[in-house]
């Protein structure tokens, strides 16, 4: 790996640049992709047009064959979506509180003392993995021995491996177990708070239930762990990165937030057309789909200065790796949190990232291959204190 | 550092006496109900959105393009819209008045 080798690839750009839309196949069926950072926004908010109301269909691939159930907030449109939201709301603004921020920190410093203590570690599986699920106990203020089955579960819930069927019916059977648990024994968990939880002054049914819970899992899961892979890869490929953050906390959100918009963890995002539309020129049938291309708006040239260079101390930085509008993303203050006390924690803690072996991840599309992460990243990590 | 009075959707007044920094950052210090600042003060969530009062709006100056787009979205978006992490608190906003925007 060269030291300029970065985290992430824009094969959007000629297009963004050109027509500002991709025409795209996704499954056999026509999804134009929206590319540029204005139209990319303004598409996430006119949700009367491109609407949210869709199960199974707002994720790229749709969901029909993975799970059962809608997720919930996201596969809404207001008004409900906002009744929906503030049920779990208080879960996800946690990493607010200084007791969260704690637990995270005290996680991610053990991860990097083991990893500093190993000759090698692997960081997808054997760091980023394990710090996500971790971490996510927390959230759900369950046991963190829970973490273990979730690992198990690898990358993403659906798709990293095995039969995806399967892998949603299993996780499907786990929140049903964990939501049965609750009811007989309720404690101030996340289940628990599910199945004591009102929409609009009624219980919520048990497949709202698990449609909550399916987002929690599937959401925030493969997204932050390339994440925090990536970062880990480019500070191994660019010390001096590493460096300058050491001598420069002060620049600590401002890469976190960096880091976010160039590695844009989810490339994009469906939304399904209420009526007969347009799109950049080209007409979109009621029904049909569109992708909101965050990846691709965030590299727009038009709005941010180098858009494929990482800048650590970039500012302002509008960028949108978290969505736009009413549905932008739940766990976006704890992916703030895992990143900013990650970077943190590196500077303290670790000298020198030697990346041995790289594998990148590539998303292969029929009109695009898209490199974000790592599949497999094998480094060194030395510890400062036993810096020559 | 200057005096900055914050008033609630709901017409709570809360003072702060020596606010520096940023209005985002000065909220948050401070525990100013309504004002986030998840980002940390880039201009990428949104959740520092203020409502200047008329009289002050020329002396906070104008609103950038990027600002204008990021408020654009934002639920209870007005003329008087502005990021609190946009604007630095110099001693000519000595006396500031803010309102924050009711939540969504």
């Amino acid at each position: 790996m060269d030291d300029n080798h970065l985290p992430a690839n824009d094969p959007f750009r000629e297009k963004r640049e050109a027509e500002g839309i991709l025409k795209a196949t996704f499954q056999g069926k026509k999804i134009p992709m929206i590319l540029g950072f204005r139209d990319v926004r303004a598409a996430a908010a006119d949700w009367k047009t491109f609407s949210n109301d869709a199960p199974f269909r707002v994720p790229i691939p749709s969901e029909e064959d993975v799970r059962s159930v809608r997720q919930l907030p996201i596969e809404t449109d207001p008004p409900e979506h906002a009744d929906y939201r503030k049920i779990v709301e208080p879960f996800f603004r946690q990493p607010k509180e200084a007791e969260m921020v704690q637990k995270v920190n005290v996680l991610i410093g053990k991860l990097l003392q083991q990893a500093t203590t190993r000759p090698t570690i692997e960081i997808v599986r054997e760091f980023a993995l394990p710090l996500q699920s971790r971490a996510l106990t927390y959230l759900l203020r369950v046991p963190e021995t829970e973490a273990n089955e979730w690992i198990s579960w690898g990358t993403h819930v659906f798709r990293d491996g095995g039969n995806g069927e399967a892998k949603g019916a299993a996780l499907e059977r786990y929140i049903t177990r964990q939501l049965d648990r609750a009811v007989e024994n309720p404690g101030d968990d996340f289940f628990s708070a599910l199945t004591q939880a009102k929409f609009r002054d009624r219980p919520l049914t048990r497949e709202e239930m698990v449609g909550f819970a399916n987002l929690t899992f599937a959401g925030g899961r493969d997204t932050v762990i390339q994440t925090v892979a990536s970062i880990i890869g480019y500070l191994g490929g660019n010390p001096k990165a590493l460096e300058t953050l050491r001598t420069k906390p002060e620049l600590i959100n401002m890469a976190a937030e960096e880091f976010f918009r160039f590695v844009s963890p989810l490339t994009h995002i469906g939304r399904v057309c209420s009526h007969a539309t347009e799109v950049k020129g080209m007409a979109v049938e009621a029904n049909q789909r569109i992708s909101l291309c965050w990846a691709s708006a965030n590299r727009d040239a038009s709005v941010f200065e180098k858009p494929d260079e990482i800048l650590l101390d970039r500012k302002p930085n509008p960028h949108i790796a978290f969505g736009s509008g009413v549905h932008n993303c739940l766990g976006a203050l704890h992916a703030r949190l895992l990143t900013r006390s990650l970077l943190r924690q590196l500077c303290e803690r670790v000298a020198i990232i030697k990346i041995l072996d790289a594998k990148d991840h590539v998303e292969h599309e029929s009109h695009y291959e898209r490199r974000l992460g790592y599949d497999s990243l094998v480094v060194q990590m030395t510890p400062r204190n036993c810096q020559p | 550092m200057c005096k900055i009075t914050f008033i609630s959707h709901d017409g709570k007044e809360t003072l702060l006496d020596k606010a520096g920094g940023n209005l985002m950052e000065a909220a948050v210090e401070h525990g100013i109900a309504g004002i986030e600042g998840d980002c940390g003060g880039v201009g990428a969530c949104g959740t520092c959105h203020v409502h200047i009062t008329p009289e002050w709006r020329d002396r906070v100056g104008p609103v950038t393009r990027f600002e204008q787009e990021v408020i654009n979205n934002l639920h209870n978006n007005s003329p008087c819209s502005r990021l609190g992490c946009q604007i630095e608190l110099t001693e000519k906003l000595d006396g500031l008045v803010v309102r924050i925007p009711k939540p969504a």
